[in-house]
Parts: structure tokens; sequence; C-alpha cells
């Protein structure tokens, strides 16, 4: 019933957490801490996407008006191309007629002087074909209109002249009116043709300008894209990645049982948020650990308590009923015997279970203190040999000791190492039903050891990770006919884990187990207990 | 005393050119209260050209102007007066457009003011060759690089289609004139400007195939034109109008007084052969200032100068930057046309 209500508190806490968060000015938004004061991540990632569009659509932008800008200037020297050649044409028609007038001088006839007639009419064509110039070209065409407009006048009355047979006169007109009316009629419309080609160059720099400034503002842009994104990416990735590795670190600290360190995480947003869900559960976490550990420690001191209160009785059945079978109150009867026997050994087994609890309870109240002192593992192996030679003698079974000879003294708990290779033998005897039982100790380094080989039944590997934990056993039907409380190889891990070593188990169903034990050995300090 | 006939001529000439001279500087001084010019020291260009016959006669039309000290500054033709202009070596001076143009396209500050005259070049070539096209691949001379000659005969070039740069083998040489080496048959062709045209004809040597006074296009385009360094023009506007208007005067007298022109320009030393000067002063157009339009000028070489390769600026940005007609536009105005 308490633990119960001590779970229920416990998820009730991290609610209490975040409304004294609230209590204290943090603010809570969508149930996440701190969050409202700086943008989310979600916002700060939509930002970042929103900035990279921005500049996609900036350089698509600029391309766009690039492009534009160099249709236009294309536009600009085609319509320039097209002047000049309609400026070409009538550069072309003055010459013509200035032909046309002087075949009909040198050939007065009736056909040569219509044909020089109808190109000076037609003449007028041209010039009303550029109706595009320029407003700054308009006073220069006027000229040319003018001029040209004389040039009739005086083409027609040479004309006349001619008709009228005074090819003298046409011809003295024709020198000093019509060469000099021709020479500025094509030197204005060679004025029209150079403005135009100036024109079309101008718009070809232009357009080269705008080609090059295009190039430089879409790499400029592109380039700043670049940099910009890359530093967004940056910046993003810091503020999302640095956070999470703080929190996995976090997290690794408290899943070694490390309550005590915060998670400190700048960010105020999800990632900000979840630093402090996971401060907070660490915080409950801790006081949840205190608790249990509290509660273990009663436990472990209960246990030990009882375990002496116990002991004290039950040494008294024990010592009264030997001295019943000793006879000291007389031979007892045959018929008494057998229960008394019975008494005794279901009152050893009985000592035994309670003198283990008692181990295992000082070890996890930390009440058990190694002993350091030199010891010979030679003896040491040679005290266990002694000590279950005659339970395996009863099975039939071979008892075998392999220690390499003149091992240097080592140094720890020689009476718990004792226990704990004892524990190993004892239950290896008791497994093995036929064969074989070999101790066996090697160096490794600065390490021994210790291994018990059996020739019993085996554990299955499912089983091999929990006959460790205390009142854990094999299920099956060897171990139920065995008795035991499934606490020997837990106290041994506790032994072995106290001298800063480590236990393993190597075995296969039907082909025997070999457990073994590493120890430091020279072991100056005891380690700490986990 | 003994006088003869051309004596007698002489004194003539004199008296009726010191009469002329001393007619258009009371004119002057009679056309009102025009402010003084801002300095009266003029520097111009003496060199053995003479169809820039205006610039030889125009110290006294400058003297009646307000300038006191009309100086003479002997310098080479070609590119190295233009760049005498724009550093301020001489103040103004009469000279081929083309190498003009090279200059302001490179940023050097020299400003166009007029148009002087239309083409005195001539272009001579050996017998077989007819046309410029003819001159692909033959050797022609020049002085140096970027000299009259040679932006004149790149324009030429361009026109018909061939890569001045490398269609034509240009011949320089620092110890003998081009046109020692033309008459001496070690060169295709040669570009000649007054006196030598005049030479080449009297000692019949060479055939003309370009002449830059009478055909198309090059007639209708000025050739010498007035230009002076930016910074006086800009500090000095009142002087740049007077000796613009005084040029232009000067300009016209060679139209109405070629004789006594070239008199002048013998007596004054700017060159030896009377005949020859008489013989450019007929054959040059000096009467064309009025009717040109001296930017069409202008335009006209800077794209074809730009076809050459020579100049990178657009016509448009060469006439902004390195012309002023205002003066120009003014004086014609005043002196008709």
């Amino acid at each position: 019933m308490n633990l119960e209500a001590d779970s229920t508190t416990s998820f009730l806490r991290p609610l209490a957490a975040i409304s004294r968060a609230s209590r204290d000015g943090t603010s809570v938004k969508d149930g996440l801490v701190g969050f409202g004061s700086r943008p989310s991540l979600r916002t700060k990632l939509l930002m970042a996407f929103l900035v990279i569009e921005v500049l996609l659509v900036s350089v698509g932008v600029i391309g766009f008006l690039s492009l534009r800008e160099a249709d236009k200037q294309t536009n600009q020297v085609l319509a320039l191309q097209q002047k000049i050649e309609a400026y070409r044409q009538v550069q072309h028609d003055t010459l013509r007629q200035l032909h046309g007038v002087s075949t009909a001088l040198a050939l007065p006839n009736e056909t040569t002087l219509a044909s020089a007639l109808r190109q000076i009419n037609q003449f007028g064509y041209g010039l009303d074909r550029i109706s595009f110039v320029e407003k700054d070209e308009v006073a220069l065409l006027d000229q040319v209109r003018e001029e040209y407009a004389r040039f009739i006048a005086v083409v027609s009355d040479v004309v006349d002249l001619i008709r009228n047979g005074r090819a003298a006169d046409a011809k003295q007109r024709e020198v000093v009116e019509l060469g000099p009316l021709a020479d500025k009629l094509e030197r204005l419309t060679n004025q029209l043709v150079n403005r135009a080609e100036a024109d079309m160059v101008a718009g070809i720099d232009a357009s080269r300008q705008t080609y090059a400034k295009s190039q430089i503002l879409v790499a400029a842009v592109a380039l700043a894209s670049l940099i910009l994104t890359l530093v967004l990416g940056h910046a993003i990735s810091r503020s999302v990645i640095d956070p999470v590795h703080i929190i996995h670190h976090g997290l690794n600290r408290i899943a070694a049982g490390d309550f005590t360190q915060r998670i400190d995480v700048p960010n105020r947003d999800e990632l900000g948020a979840l630093a402090a869900h996971v401060n907070s559960t660490c915080e409950e976490l801790q006081q949840l650990y205190q608790s249990l550990e509290e509660a273990s420690r009663h436990k472990s001191q209960f246990l030990a308590n009882m375990s002496h209160e116990l002991r004290t009785p039950l040494n008294a059945i024990l010592g009264f009923s030997e001295l019943l079978l000793d006879g000291i109150y007389g031979d007892p009867p045959d018929k008494m015997r057998s229960p008394v026997e019975r008494i005794q050994r279901n009152g050893r087994h009985l000592l035994g279970l309670i003198n283990d609890v008692l181990d295992l309870s000082k070890i996890e109240a930390g009440q058990l203190r190694l002993s350091l002192a030199d010891y010979s593992v030679e003896e040491l192996v040679s005290g266990v040999y002694t000590s279950v030679e005659s339970l395996a003698a009863e099975k039939n079974l071979s008892l075998r000791i392999a220690v390499p000879p003149g091992l240097p003294p080592a140094r720890g708990d020689e009476r718990r190492l004792a226990q704990a290779l004892f524990n190993l033998v004892g239950n290896a005897i008791k497994f093995t039903d036929a064969g074989e039982v070999w101790i066996e100790v090697e160096t490794k380094g600065d390490s021994y050891i210790f291994s018990v080989r059996d020739t019993g039944p085996g554990v299955d590997e499912a089983d091999q990770t929990k006959i460790f934990q205390e009142f854990q056993q094999v299920d099956n039907s060897i171990t139920k006919t065995k008795a035991g409380a499934g606490l020997g190889l837990a106290i041994v891990k506790r032994i072995v884990e106290m001298h800063g070593g480590r236990i393993w188990i190597e075995s296969r169903i039907g082909h025997g187990a070999t457990f073994s034990f590493l120890v430091p050995a020279r072991l100056e300090q005891q380690a700490m207990q986990t | 005393m003994h006088t003869n006939r051309r004596d007698l001529l002489l004194a003539g000439c004199c008296a009726a050119s010191t009469a002329l001279v001393w007619s258009v500087a009371s004119r002057l001084r009679a056309e009102g209260p025009n402010p003084p010019p801002e300095t009266t020291t003029i520097r111009l260009a003496k060199n053995p050209t003479i169809c820039i016959a205006p610039q030889y006669v125009v110290s006294d039309l400058l003297s009646a102007e307000g300038f006191t000290n009309v100086v003479y500054v002997q310098s080479d033709a070609g590119v190295e007066q233009a760049k005498a202009v724009a550093n301020g070596d001489l103040d103004f001076t009469l000279h081929f457009s083309g190498p003009l143009l090279l200059q302001v396209d490179r940023g050097l500050r020299v400003t166009l003011l007029a148009g002087i005259h239309v083409g005195c070049f001539e272009l001579f070539a050996k017998e077989g060759i007819r046309s410029v096209a003819d001159l692909k691949g033959r050797t022609v001379g020049i002085s140096a690089l970027e000299t009259s000659q040679h932006v004149f005969l790149s324009a030429m070039a361009t026109l018909v289609g061939l890569n001045p740069a490398k269609d034509i083998e240009w011949v320089t040489s620092a110890s003998v004139k081009p046109i020692e080496l033309f008459a001496g048959g070690k060169i295709d062709a040669f570009l000649g400007f007054p006196p030598e045209p005049q030479r080449l004809r009297a000692q019949n040597i060479g055939r003309v195939i370009v002449n830059s006074a009478r055909d198309r296009p090059w007639s209708q385009y000025f050739c010498c034109m007035l230009a002076g360094n930016r910074e006086f023009v800009r500090k000095n506007p009142i002087a740049t109008k007077r000796v613009v208007r005084a040029m232009l005067r000067a300009t016209d007298l060679c139209v109405s007084e070629p004789a006594l022109v070239a008199q002048r320009m013998v007596d004054r030393g700017f060159t030896l052969r009377q005949d020859y000067a008489v013989q450019t002063l007929a054959d040059v157009p000096y009467n064309r200032w009025r009717d040109y339009d001296p930017e069409d000028t202008i335009r006209f070489y800077a794209l074809r100068l730009r076809e050459a390769g020579m100049v990178k600026s657009s016509p448009a940005k060469i006439v902004a930057d390195g012309a002023d007609w205002r003066f120009l536009n003014e004086v014609r105005r005043e002196l008709g046309g």
C-alpha cells in the first residue's frame, strides 16, 4: 500500500514541479517549460527555411530581371539595326537619284527624264518609312526633308530645261546646285547612320555591362545565399545538436545513478523545455532513489537483526539436539534418534540460509567491510578443498586442483574470497552427479582468475544472466530436487565486486559449467559498492 | 634705292595683310564690351605640317582678342602633341581628330572644341595598288604607331574590311622618314600630309589612291579639329571662346586670303616652300566648318577606331567626355553660318 501511494505521488510530482516553475515566473505554454519568450524550434526551422526560400526567390527574381533587361537591350539593338538599314536605304536612294539626273543629262530623252522624275517621287516613301526615329533625330530628319525638297525643285527645273532644249543651262544648274545639294543630303544621311551606329554601339556596351552586372549580382547573391544558408544551417544544427548531446550525456549520467548534476541547456525552445523536464524528473528520481536506499537499508537492517535473533535460538536447538544425539542426557531411544537427526539437519540448513541472508544484508546495508591482508592463493584454495573434499567423496566425484606453483602473496579479504570460492565449489558438487570438479587458478596481468569447472548439467544461456541476482535459480527439475535459496551466487558476485573484480559463467546445457571470477592480485583499497 | 616688281608685290601684300588683320582686329574691338580673357598667354603647337595654317596665322587675331603673349611650342605631330595638350604643355592645337580620340578614350584631359577643315591627307601607293583593300599584306610607312598616319590608315582599312593590326605591315623608322622610304621604293604605300603630298606630286612619285579632301566618305568629315587642355577650357571659358573665335576667323582667312596666309607662314618660319603652302591652301577645304557637324566626325572616327580595336569607349561616351561645342555654337552665331 505504501509503495502504491509512493508511486502515485511520484507520478504527480512532475506536474507539481511544473506548477512550481510557473509560480517561479518561468512561462509554461503548451506544456513546454520556458517556451514563449523566444522562438520555438519549429519557428526557428520555419524561419530558416523561409530565409532560404526568400534567397532562392531573390536569385530567381534577379535572374528574371536580368533576362528581361537583356531582352530589352537586344530589342533595342535590333530596332537600331532596322533604323540603320532604313537610313542606308535613304542614302542609297539619294545616290541613285543623282545618277538618274546625270543619266538624263547625258541621254536627254523622255524615257530617262520620266525615270528620273519617278525616282524622285518615290524617294518620299523612303523618308516616310523612317517614322520610328528618336526624338533627337527629328530635327536632322526635318533638315533632310527640307534639303530634299530643294533637291526635287532643282531636279524638276533641270528636267524642264532639258525638255525645253536648254541642255547647257541644265548642266550648269546640275553642277552648281544639284552637286552640292546631293553632297549635303548624303552628309545628312551619313549623320543619321552614324548616330544610329553610335547608339547601337552604346546599346551593345550597355548590354555587355548589364550582362556583367547581372553575372556579378547573381554570383554575389548566390554566394551570399550559400554563406547565409551554411551559417543558418550551422546555427540551427548547433542549437539542436548541442542540446541533444548535453541531454544525452545527462541521461547517461542519470542511467549510471548520478542524480546530482543538472542538465544545463541554454535553449528556450522545445529542447530547453525537454532539459527542464529531464532535470525535474532527475530530481524526482533522486528523491525516489534516496527513499529506496533508505528502505533498502531498513530492510537490510531488519534482516540482519532478524537473522541474529533467529540464529540465537536456532543455535540452541542445534546444540541441544546434538547433546541429545551424543547421549549427554542418556542414550536416546532408537525411535527418537531419527527425528532428532532430522531436526539437526534441517536446523543446519536453516542456519546456512540465515547466514547467507545476513551476509547479503550486511553487504547491501554497507555494513560489510573487507579485511584486507596478504594471503596465499595456494593456501586459500587448499582450505576450500579440505572443506569440500568430504562432500565430493560422498558423491563419488573427483575433485582436482590446478594452481601454478610459486605464486606471489596476494592481498585481499582471504576469508571472503574463500567463502566465494567455497560457494562456487559447493554449487558445483551439489549439481554434479557424476564426473569431476576442478578448481583452477591462473594469473592475468595483475589479477588472478579463480575458476570452478564441473561436469554437471550446465546452465541455459537464457538463465546465465539472472543466476547472479538474489533469490534467482535456474528453474528446472534438477534445481527443484536440490535445496537452496538462490543467494550463494549473489553473495559471490558482491564479494568479487567489493574486490573490484568481476564474475562470469561459460556453460552449455549438458556440457557442464565453468564459473570464473577475476580479482586484483593486490587490493589496496576496497572498491565502491554498486 | 632700286625696287623691282617682286619687292613691290611683297610690300603690297604685307600692307594688304596688315590692313586686313587690322580691320579684323578693329572689328573685334568694336564688337562690344566683352570681358577680357582670364589669361593673356596662349601656347600653341608648331610642327612641319602646314595644313594647320590657321594656327600659324592666328597670332595677330589672338592679340586682338586680348592675348598679349602667343607662344608657339615646337612639338611632334601625332600622339605626342595630343599628350602635350592633355598634360598642359600646350593650351590648344589643331590636330587630326583620330589621335585626339585615342587620348580621350584613355581618359586624358583633352577637349575638342571645333572642326577646322576637311581632309588634307593623301594616300600614295606604288603602281599596282589601286585601292585601300589592295594594301592587304603590303608595307606602309608611318612615323610611329598611333600617329595621325597610323590612326587614319587604320580607320580606312577597317572601313574596307581589313584588320589593320594583322593585314597591313607597318614600317616605322626612327632614322629615315616614311616619305623618304616611299620615295626610295622601300615601302608600298605612304600617307602624306602637307607639304608631303605636294612634294610627291611635284616629283611624280607614286599615285594617289585616296584623297581625303575629295574622296568619300573622308571628304564628308573634318580632318583637323581644334582641341584644348580640358583644365584650361574649364578655368578659362572667356579665353577659350576667344581662341575658338580667332582660330575660326583665321580659317576664314585661309579661304579668303590664301596667298597672304601662305606668305605669312613662310615669313614666320612655319614652312620653307611658299608654293607648297599656296598649293595646300588651295587643296584643303577650309570653308566647311560652318556646314559640317564636328560631333558627327567624332562619331564616325570613333566607330571606325572602335572597329579597329583602337578605342574601347562608345562614340557617345567619347563625345560626352571629350567634346564641348558651346563655344563653337556661340562663335558660329556671331560669325554667321
